[in-house]
């Protein structure tokens, strides 16, 4: 479970923090950063496993994924730093943290390369007593990164019908939906998955997996309608679906990194939605395996129903354009800011904020 | 470490929200360029009323902003609870109000941001930014200007306020004295 991100650098970040919760909601307007946040995630990633961050890099070109400035002195490099707590066997801890980075050397973006320790900023006390020496040091960088998992649905791909042979956990396109449940097929976790998404879809009565020796197939039963096969389910019906597989798929935990949670989602199901993805959450030091959601919206719908059950997971992002004399630089960069009664402004979302963002969609 | 800056806007009408909340941002960049440090300069926060929820509303704003920015000249009126030079908020610290006095043809100062936009009628724009402060009907001048493409006025405030060049309007003597005001009160803050 990701608990920190440090960046200074990379895309719309400089000496950028964020403390991380098993559930945490990024909340704010177009280009305010929320997708760059995960791009540093896929960074730091590909660094591990890949094949490099910034040849691997999801948007844009290796030297795109430095800092833009507006005017001054290009940054020379960045920096991704990211702290996760990992579970090496059940009820066993581990801190780990990676800094990863670049520079620009010559004009030519290299990576710096990647430095594993095992150092954690703030770590509640009530989880010491489960901290454990690494009992697989070669294995466990790649595995954690790899338990970060970003959710960015394909329909026309979920709706095809996949290889029984593959075991692994949902792609990111979830084009192997149809494996993934075929593999959770008789379990109790495909009754809990059923039963997630008949609170939220309309009319849900069953789910069915089908799979042979060559390929696996699904159909969902539909209240008035009867079966319907997986090729005419609504885009919709299908990223709820999805989403919620990822989250209850019984081998393969982690975090798991979805962006427009309302995407799809009819408004009035969306907080029925939320407050079913928070009950997947696992906090690190608890019997079952850590599971984690971090979610990006647009949505007032979204924060309203966060706001209201749980206002400590919501953090707005948003830019303001940083002038630095210093360091003859002026540049736009994401700021984090949580909700708070008061404080310095600017550094945190007021309750009369939070009511003029919900005040939008009235 | 950076600081942030959060500049106020008590609007009275759609050119301020969609202009002036963003020429204050832009300007106020301009001036903390000579700050001793790094200065984060957020989007204007923008709350609409009219002159009588006007106190309200700067008490609102005064809560999350650091600078507050309004038409009404609200020291002279006297009604922030006998405070003269800003809102006082949770009574520990104050929030500096600075007016702004008639806005409205700021927009006309600079003719090459509307020659820039394809359609804008230039033939009653003044040649000199500071003659537009002698335009008695600013609106109606904005009207002929604006291209005839049958968009509502409104929907250019944005793209001028992004665009116009600030050193032109600098040249507007009430927007000078503006500037020069706000610089007096980011001293006061501690950003310059």
């Amino acid at each position: 479970m990701i608990t920190r991100i440090e960046i200074d650098g990379f895309k719309s970040f400089l000496n950028f923090d964020l403390e991380v919760p098993p559930f945490l909601a990024l909340v704010g307007p177009n280009s305010s950063g929320k997708s760059n946040l995960f791009d540093a995630l896929g960074y730091v990633a590909d660094e591990i496993v890949g094949s490099g961050g910034l040849l691997d890099a999801r948007r844009g070109l290796p030297g795109e994924q430095f800092h833009r400035v507006a005017r001054g002195t290009p940054v020379p490099g960045f920096v991704v730093s990211v702290e996760a707590l990992v579970s090496p066997e059940p009820g066993a801890l581990l801190p780990i943290r990676f800094d990863v980075g670049a520079e620009m050397v010559l004009r030519i973006p290299r990576s710096s390369g990647a430095v594993i320790s095992h150092v954690a900023h703030q770590l509640p006390e009530e989880l010491l007593e489960f901290m454990v020496e690494d009992p697989e040091p070669e294995i466990t960088p790649r595995r954690t990164v790899q338990s970060w998992r970003r959710y960015v649905p394909s329909p026309g791909a979920m709706r095809r019908r996949s290889s029984p042979a593959d075991r692994g956990p949902l792609a990111a396109d979830g084009a192997n939906l149809a494996a993934v449940l075929g593999r959770m097929a008789g379990s109790a976790a495909l009754a809990d998955l059923v039963a997630d998404l008949a609170g939220v879809v309309p009319d849900v009565v069953e789910l069915v997996p089908r799979a042979d020796r060559e390929e696996c197939s699904f159909e969902l039963v539909v209240d008035g309608q009867g079966t319907v096969p997986a090729a005419l389910l609504s885009d919709g019906t299908l990223r709820i679906l999805g989403l919620l597989t990822a989250l209850h798929d019984p081998d393969h935990s982690g975090t798991l990194l979805v962006e427009e949670i309302e995407s799809g989602v009819h408004p009035s199901r969306l907080g029925e939605l939320l407050r079913r993805i928070r009950q997947r959450i696992a906090e690190p030091g608890s019997v079952k395996p850590s599971r984690q959601v971090i979610l990006t919206s647009h949505s007032p719908v979204v924060v309203a129903e966060i706001y209201r059950s749980d206002p400590d997971a919501l953090t707005f992002l948003d830019t303001a354009v940083r002038v630095d004399p210093d360091r003859d630089r002026v540049s736009r960069v994401t700021v984090a800011k949580p909700i708070q009664p008061d404080g310095e402004p600017g550094t945190y979302v007021s309750p009369r904020q939070v009511r003029k963002y919900l005040g939008a969609a009235a | 470490m950076s600081r942030p800056l959060v500049p106020g806007l008590v609007a009275e009408g759609e050119a301020d929200e969609g202009f002036l909340g963003i020429v204050i941002s832009r300007q106020l960049r301009e001036l903390t360029w000579m700050s001793p440090h790094a200065v984060d300069v957020e989007a204007t926060e923008v709350v609409s009323c009219d002159r009588e929820h006007m106190v309200t509303a700067l008490e609102e704003l005064a809560a999350d902003c650091h600078l507050l920015f309004t038409h009404d000249d609200i020291r002279e009126r006297g009604k922030t609870g006998g405070k003269t030079d800003g809102v006082r908020y949770h009574s520990h610290y104050l929030v500096p109000v600075i007016g702004l006095g008639e806005t409205e043809a700021w927009l006309l100062a600079d003719r090459g941001v509307w020659a820039g936009l394809e359609g804008s009628d230039l033939s009653l724009l003044p040649a000199r930014p500071r003659d537009v402060e002698r335009i008695t009907d600013p609106a109606g001048i904005l009207a002929v200007t604006v291209p005839r493409r049958g968009k509502p006025i409104r929907d250019y405030f944005e793209y001028i306020g992004r665009n116009i060049d600030l050193a032109v309007l600098a040249q507007v003597p009430a927007y000078a004295d503006w500037v020069a005001e706000t610089r007096n009160a980011l001293k006061g803050l501690g950003y310059l």
